[in-house]
């Protein structure tokens, strides 16, 4: 048996990539992409903990976040081409709308 | 043992595979490391007794959504070497990152050795064992869950409805910008 | 069943109000007496197979509405004797109101609108008798009122139409905060909203501690409070007469038969509670003496056919509230009861006679309709000695039993049975006067409605005549026990309804008096001396309006003109109001608004505005408009917090 902390410090690596990737690069499409690698790393957790507590309640969560992650891949990348569309360029750092 | 030594190939291969996703130049490659990370992942959930997740996470997350980014990724027909597709950030970025994931590494390693940080668990996970998965799963999904469960129906239709609306050809903002 | 009673009218205002075309007045219409038909029919197989089971209340719990802690509130029906005969009351009379009001909205335009209310309103009624527990008692209760102002309102195009409707509302809005205070207080002290539970907890303790009683009392006040507000009693009994504004079968429906009776209602409920509060009940009995008396008073001098019949109403509800107040709970139904039979007569007859005059409702101008319109005249006339209490009639056995109940009560008895039967000789003469106004006398009608005069149409004068019956029969239900009709039980409301009331063993030596040395001779004396009372008002009225020559339309004559002043301007009640609330009011706000708002709280607000626009003007510096740089900090501060919370 594997004990849960391991699952545990694997999330939080896989984690830490995601955000790393969220930071470094500019191209949405990997923005959008390691914000998977974000939402897997919770999903390891629930698992894990679902395992570890013997309850079958992260397992459902997982379901659900698995739902909306499929949603906010939908629509993220709807907004990808949107704003290729409009602007010609996905890349974030000529997105500067925000700028106040 | 052995299943130590599978858990550790494994999540030697999620890390690096996870890496490649962030690193590489090209959108296609990276999606395809997606795609194996996903794999593995679902892997490890198999390894912990969730077969029903492990199952949506290949059907689902690889099969559908990861494919999705294919097909935007090719629909823009995206090339590498770009000049505003070069994927190094700002200095800023990029120092941050290294420290980031310098930080985290170093942390996983003293967790790793360190004989403090043992969460004490039952590690009995008594219906995965016997083969019930789905069926618990089932249940607590149709019972417990269900209100959760129609809401998330009415999310997938949200989200249909509003990615057909923000991908469609003519911004309905357009005219008003110009 | 139950359901039937209640959703059908429900039904009928969401159909007649979303689904049904605008145009078709027919169906709206058919919709809404269907609608009210269906809860009618419900309500009598109800009471039928209530009687049959022996008149045992049953609860019927639908599901849990609030559940907070140790509060509970499921919405649960009763039905009892109580509510079983408020039932018939309210479906009954409604049903034949809405028949009537095709007739009489048939030159409207959106009957609709209408009869969508006037469903919503029944539902809202039959929800305030059915409730269990007081805070769904205030849910109808609530409703009722809301009801009431979309009526009053209904011609909005007209201002005033809509300030009454205003005004009603405001006006019971006070009564219903005294209300919704008692009903803290009783959570409060009892720890339970529910009526067959506060029943059982009042009647399972032995006896209450001094500060109980003073609680109760405290707490029965604000539930008469909450009365005063909806069955017009002083000083909040402003609010009626201008609900006269509402097309004439609101006026029958709501404020006369109906809705002025939830008070009255609502205080029969909790007998119990009152019983143990003697104060209460003697402030009760005082007010409504006065409010009879006063609203007679006023009633005798209005030209306006309709606001005579207003004042009537309050006047007619001070009785019921006199009957309570002098624990005679079971009298004050049978009032309700013959009240609304007869009352609803009136007001459709009146709105009979209006249609008739093509909308006009000065007296001044009407005059020897009888000829005319011989079934209207008739009809009224039945109505006219119902209430005024002509022997044989509903309102003669029902006034008199107040009365005589009244004149029981120890203490301030004779007092009060001195008012109500000067109120009885006023109310004879005003009604008559009324009568005589309209109907008798030189026709004083301009040319142009006299050429234009028709008789009402079968199917407002239909549903007349049963209330007319209705008005004779119903006093049957209640002979007292001097008169012995042959055939007649006497007594049979008060037997029925006895179970309803429970007094307390601690204040059994109080109430007593009720039934404990009955007095044959002064009964039939104060009978006698009532009868005579409303024959001596009715020969006035009649020697004064309905004599061949003109009468005299003005102010009275040298001595009375100043009473006459005084009446006709309502004791200037309306202008005591605006004089010290309304405008002190007024002048709070004006004041709030002028130096607080403005000054103050303005000021406050752009320094606030203005620091946090520098502020701000200072961060923009600083942004770059980069996401990543956002994401750079945000996640900096997630690990910043994420180090302070580990």
């Amino acid at each position: 048996m594997v004990p849960v902390e391991h699952y545990f410090v694997l999330a939080l690596i896989l984690f830490t990539i995601g955000v790393v990737g969220l930071v470094v690069r500019r191209h949405l499409i990997f923005v959008l992409m390691s914000i998977e690698l974000m939402l897997n790393a919770v999903n390891l957790v629930f698992i894990a903990a679902s395992r570890a507590l013997g309850t079958l309640d992260g397992q459902i969560m997982v379901f659900f976040v698995i739902t909306v992650a499929a949603c906010e891949a939908a629509v993220g990348l709807a907004m990808v081409i949107s704003l290729y569309r409009r602007y010609g360029t996905i890349a974030t750092d000529f997105l500067r709308t925000l700028r106040g | 043992m052995e299943t130590l030594a599978i858990f550790y190939t494994l999540a030697a291969l999620v890390i690096l595979c996870s890496l490649m996703v962030i690193t590489l130049r090209n959108a296609v490659t990276s999606a395809v490391f997606l795609i194996a990370d996903l794999f593995l992942l679902a892997a490890l959930y198999a390894q912990m007794g969730a077969d029903f997740i492990a199952g949506i996470q290949v059907l689902v997350y690889a099969g559908a959504i990861v494919v999705l980014f294919l097909f935007v990724i090719m629909l823009l027909n995206y090339t590498p070497g770009h000049r505003e597709e070069q994927g190094e950030g700002g200095h800023l970025e990029r120092a941050f990152g290294a420290g980031l994931l310098a930080l985290v590494a170093g942390l996983s390693v003293v967790l790793a050795c360190s004989s403090k940080f043992s969460l004490v668990l039952p590690h009995a996970f008594p219906f995965a064992d016997s083969g019930d998965n789905t069926y618990q799963l089932g249940v607590a999904l149709f019972e417990k869950y269900l209100w959760p469960f129609e809401l998330s129906s009415l999310l997938i239709l949200l989200a249909i409805v509003a990615s057909i609306f923000i991908a469609k050809k003519k911004p309905p903002y357009e005219g008003k910008r110009q | 069943m139950l359901g039937v009673i209640l959703l059908s009218p429900l039904l009928g205002a969401v159909l007649n109000g979303f689904v049904v075309p605008k145009a078709n007045k027919m169906l709206a219409h058919l919709l809404g007496v269907l609608a009210i038909g269906l809860s009618f029919g419900s309500a009598l197989l109800l009471f039928q197979q209530f009687l049959a089971g022996g008149g045992e209340p049953s609860i019927t719990y639908v599901f849990e509405w609030i559940q907070a802690g140790k509060l509970r509130v499921p919405v649960e029906f009763v039905v009892d004797r109580l509510s079983a005969l408020l039932l018939l009351v309210v479906t009954g009379i409604g049903m034949l109101i809405h028949i009537y009001a095709g007739g009489y909205m048939r030159e409207e335009k959106t009957t609709f609108r209408f009869f969508a209310y006037l469903n919503l309103f029944i539902f809202m009624m039959l929800l305030l008798i059915l409730a269990n527990n007081l805070l769904l008692m205030f849910v109808g209760w609530e409703g009722v009122g809301l009801c009431s102002y979309l009526l009053i309102g209904y011609w909005y195009s007209e201002g005033a139409n809509a300030d009454a409707g205003m005004k009603a509302f405001l006006t019971n809005r006070v009564g219903d905060f005294a209300f919704l205070i008692g009903i803290f207080m009783t959570y409060r002290l009892f720890g339970t909203l529910s009526f067959s539970e506060l029943r059982a907890v009042v009647s399972s303790s032995a006896s209450f501690d001094a500060y109980t009683l003073q609680q109760l009392t405290l707490i029965t006040i604000c539930f008469f409070g909450g009365a005063c507000g909806k069955s017009a009693q002083l000083p909040l009994s402003i609010w009626l007469p201008d609900a006269m504004a509402g097309p004439t079968p609101v006026s029958a429906l709501i404020h006369a038969a109906t809705m002025v009776t939830a008070g009255i209602y609502m205080m029969t409920r909790l007998n119990f509670l009152f019983y143990l509060a003697p104060f209460t009940m003697e402030v009760v009995a005082w007010v409504g003496a006065g409010t009879a008396l006063f609203a007679a008073t006023i009633a005798a001098v209005q030209w306006d056919i309709k606001r005579v019949l207003a004042y009537s109403t309050v006047s007619q509800l001070g009785y019921m509230v006199l009957a309570c107040g002098v624990g005679a709970f079971d009298a004050g139904v049978f009032h309700v009861l013959t009240h609304a039979c007869f009352k609803a007569l009136l007001f459709l007859g009146a709105g009979s006679v209006i249609v008739a005059m093509h909308h006009e409702q000065d007296m001044r101008k009407m005059g020897g309709l009888w000829r005319s319109l011989p079934i209207t005249h008739a009809l009224m006339l039945i109505g006219v000695l119902a209430i005024i209490g002509f022997p044989g009639l509903a309102g003669f056995f029902s006034k008199d039993e107040i009365l005589w109940r009244a004149y029981l009560y120890p203490g301030s008895g004779h007092y009060l049975w001195a008012v109500g039967a000067f109120t009885a000789l006023l109310t004879s003469f005003y009604m008559v006067r009324l009568l005589a106004l309209t109907f008798y006398g030189k026709s004083r009608l301009d040319h142009h409605t006299g050429k234009h005069l028709h008789e009402i149409s079968s199917i407002m004068w239909a549903p007349l005549i049963i209330l007319a019956l209705l008005s004779i029969g119903v006093g049957y239900l209640g002979v007292p026990g001097l008169l012995a009709i042959p055939g007649v039980k006497p007594h049979i409301l008060a037997d029925y309804l006895e179970p309803i009331f429970a007094v307390h063993q601690q204040v059994k030596e109080t109430w007593a008096f009720a039934g404990a040395h009955h007095e044959p001779f002064w009964e039939a004396l104060l009978m006698l001396v009532s009868v005579v009372l409303v024959f001596l008002g009715s020969s006035i009225a009649l020697f004064s309006y309905a004599r061949s020559s003109q009468p005299n339309l003005g102010p009275w004559p040298a001595p009375g003109a100043r009473l006459y002043h005084l009446l006709s301007n309502k004791y200037w009640l309306d202008e005591l109001y605006a004089r010290f609330i309304y405008s002190p009011l007024g002048d709070i706000g004006e004041f709030l608004w002028r130096i607080f708002d403005i000054k103050i709280i303005n000021g406050l607000l752009n320094g606030l505005g203005y620091t946090i626009l520098g502020i701000s003007g200072f961060a923009s510096f600083k942004m770059s408009g980069s996401v990543h740089r956002h994401a750079i900090f945000m996640i900096a501060g997630m690990l910043a917090l994420l180090y302070f919370l580990l």
